[in-house]
């Protein structure tokens, strides 16, 4: 069976669109009006759209009011992540168009809570955001934006049981955040056959070669992207892009 | 007016976004008192498992409304994702009795298959209906579930869709609909479906 999706990531820092570099907020770019940004992605009628809010992530504050605006002009499958730690504020976001919810640092801090909201919206809105980093020759998954050490090394992941609550598992390698060296596929190869739910890549994808090599390789996959969507040319000048219909076909199989 | 059930579950503000962008007028409904008899069509969406929405129709006394909404000719019900499951007799996804409008149950995707089913997939359609106006055979909708309607009957099947196996997409009897995918995060094709819905 095969079943693939290439995803915009989005990321807000202070209700504004930014790209950061190895998870580095002093590292980023600013892109402007987050709002004109959904707008161009949804007439380009894109797969889906990951929104990561970095403010409400560490002040636990959502801006619903922002979030109810993006959710007027999709006509695309939205998931969101950041701040989310209680059954009200899942509810809410999902009755204002959000049907998929990311988690990270929940993840290691309170399981029983994601899987109370799972309960109620259900295990397929629930999406794993798993941030990890190479030291020495291991794999360890991070939380609080990529600047806390879980110790839960990523090849045991799988031992979690998290099909019985969540739905998705987005891997981001914080190392090649924003880097558009080429994906590291590594992690990937190694742990892909351990899982029965939808897994999706992110970080450092440069180009549709880099994606297809992904799509050739993995039947049922998600490819994220940031940087390969906002940027163009080689002094990286900002522009909103997404590859028409045609070009992604031929990138999938 | 199209009406739209609001039983605490369910992206409802995603499928009122595009009625507005056409400008045709939507009706929450959230309790046995807020029915209009002027409403002849209803969306029931939906997200979460089958015994939580039935139990959250209950409680605010939609569900009987529903059967005698749906038993008039003249009325459209569309239920879209856990809202089309729960038009089904059973689930095995939980021990409630469903709406029992579109004979059927909802089985769950064999525990082999990565689930759930998530992202875009064609639909290969069964039969003509005022539902598909203006959208071609084959075209792409958004999906995510685990769970799939399997009803008594083929005559019942508009569309199938293929995942790992074949399943049916959307299903009907007379003037009920019931759609697995999610036609409000479909772009242009999702749009026409619910278009086509008010039109009909």
């Amino acid at each position: 069976m095969i079943s693939q999706r290439l995803i915009v990531g989005l990321q807000i820092y202070k209700s504004k669109l930014i790209k950061t570099e190895q998870f580095k907020k002093s590292n980023s770019t600013y892109l402007g009006d987050v709002l004109n940004a959904v707008r161009i992605f949804n007439e380009k009628k894109v797969d889906e759209l990951i929104i990561y809010d970095l403010t409400a992530s560490k002040t636990k504050e959502i801006d619903f009011l922002l979030l109810e605006k993006i959710s007027r002009l999709s006509r695309m499958p939205l998931c969101y992540g950041g701040g989310i730690d209680s059954i009200g504020k899942a509810k809410k976001l999902s009755s204002l168009g959000f049907e998929k919810l990311s988690f990270n640092s929940l993840l290691y801090d309170d399981l029983n809570k994601i899987n109370q909201i799972s309960k109620i919206i259900g295990r397929q809105s629930i999406v794993l955001s798993v941030d990890y980093k190479k030291i020495d020759d291991e794999y360890f998954c991070f939380k609080n934006s990529g600047t806390i050490n879980t110790e839960v090394k990523i090849d045991n992941l799988h031992n979690y049981n998290y099909e019985d609550f969540a739905g998705e598992i987005i891997l981001n390698d914080i190392n090649n955040d924003g880097s558009m060296k080429g994906y590291n596929s590594e992690v990937i190869n190694k742990i892909y056959k351990n899982f029965k739910i939808p897994l999706t890549l992110s970080g450092g994808f440069k180009n549709l070669e880099d994606i297809k090599k992904i799509f050739n390789k993995f039947d049922i996959i998600g490819v994220c992207c940031s940087s390969y969507f906002f940027f163009k040319g080689t002094n990286k000048a900002v522009l909103l892009n997404y590859p028409d219909t045609k070009k992604i076909e031929n990138v999938k199989r | 007016m199209i009406g739209i059930i609001n039983y605490g579950l369910g992206n409802i503000n995603a499928i009122k976004n595009i009625y507005d962008e056409y400008n045709i007028k939507t009706h929450e409904i959230s309790s046995e008192d807020s029915f209009k008899p002027e409403i002849k069509k209803i969306i029931l969406p939906g997200v979460g498992s089958f015994d939580n929405a039935i139990n959250n129709l209950k409680e605010i006394n939609l569900f009987q409304k529903l059967l005698e909404f749906s038993k008039v000719k003249k009325n459209y019900l569309l239920g879209i994702c856990v809202g089309m499951q729960i038009l089904a007799n059973k689930s095995e996804e939980g021990t409630q009795k469903g709406l029992g409008i579109i004979p059927g149950r909802i089985v769950k995707f064999n525990s082999n298959y990565v689930t759930p089913n998530m992202g875009w997939h064609t639909i290969n359609m069964k039969n003509t209906n005022l539902i598909f106006k203006n959208i071609s055979n084959q075209s792409k909708f958004y999906f995510l579930h685990s769970y799939y309607f399997e009803p008594d009957s083929q005559n019942h099947i508009l569309s199938d869709t293929i995942y790992y196996k074949k399943f049916p997409s959307i299903v009907f009897n007379k003037n009920i609909f019931g759609i697995q995918f999610h036609p409000e995060k479909s772009h242009d094709d999702g749009k026409k479906i619910l278009l086509n819905f008010y039109n009909l």
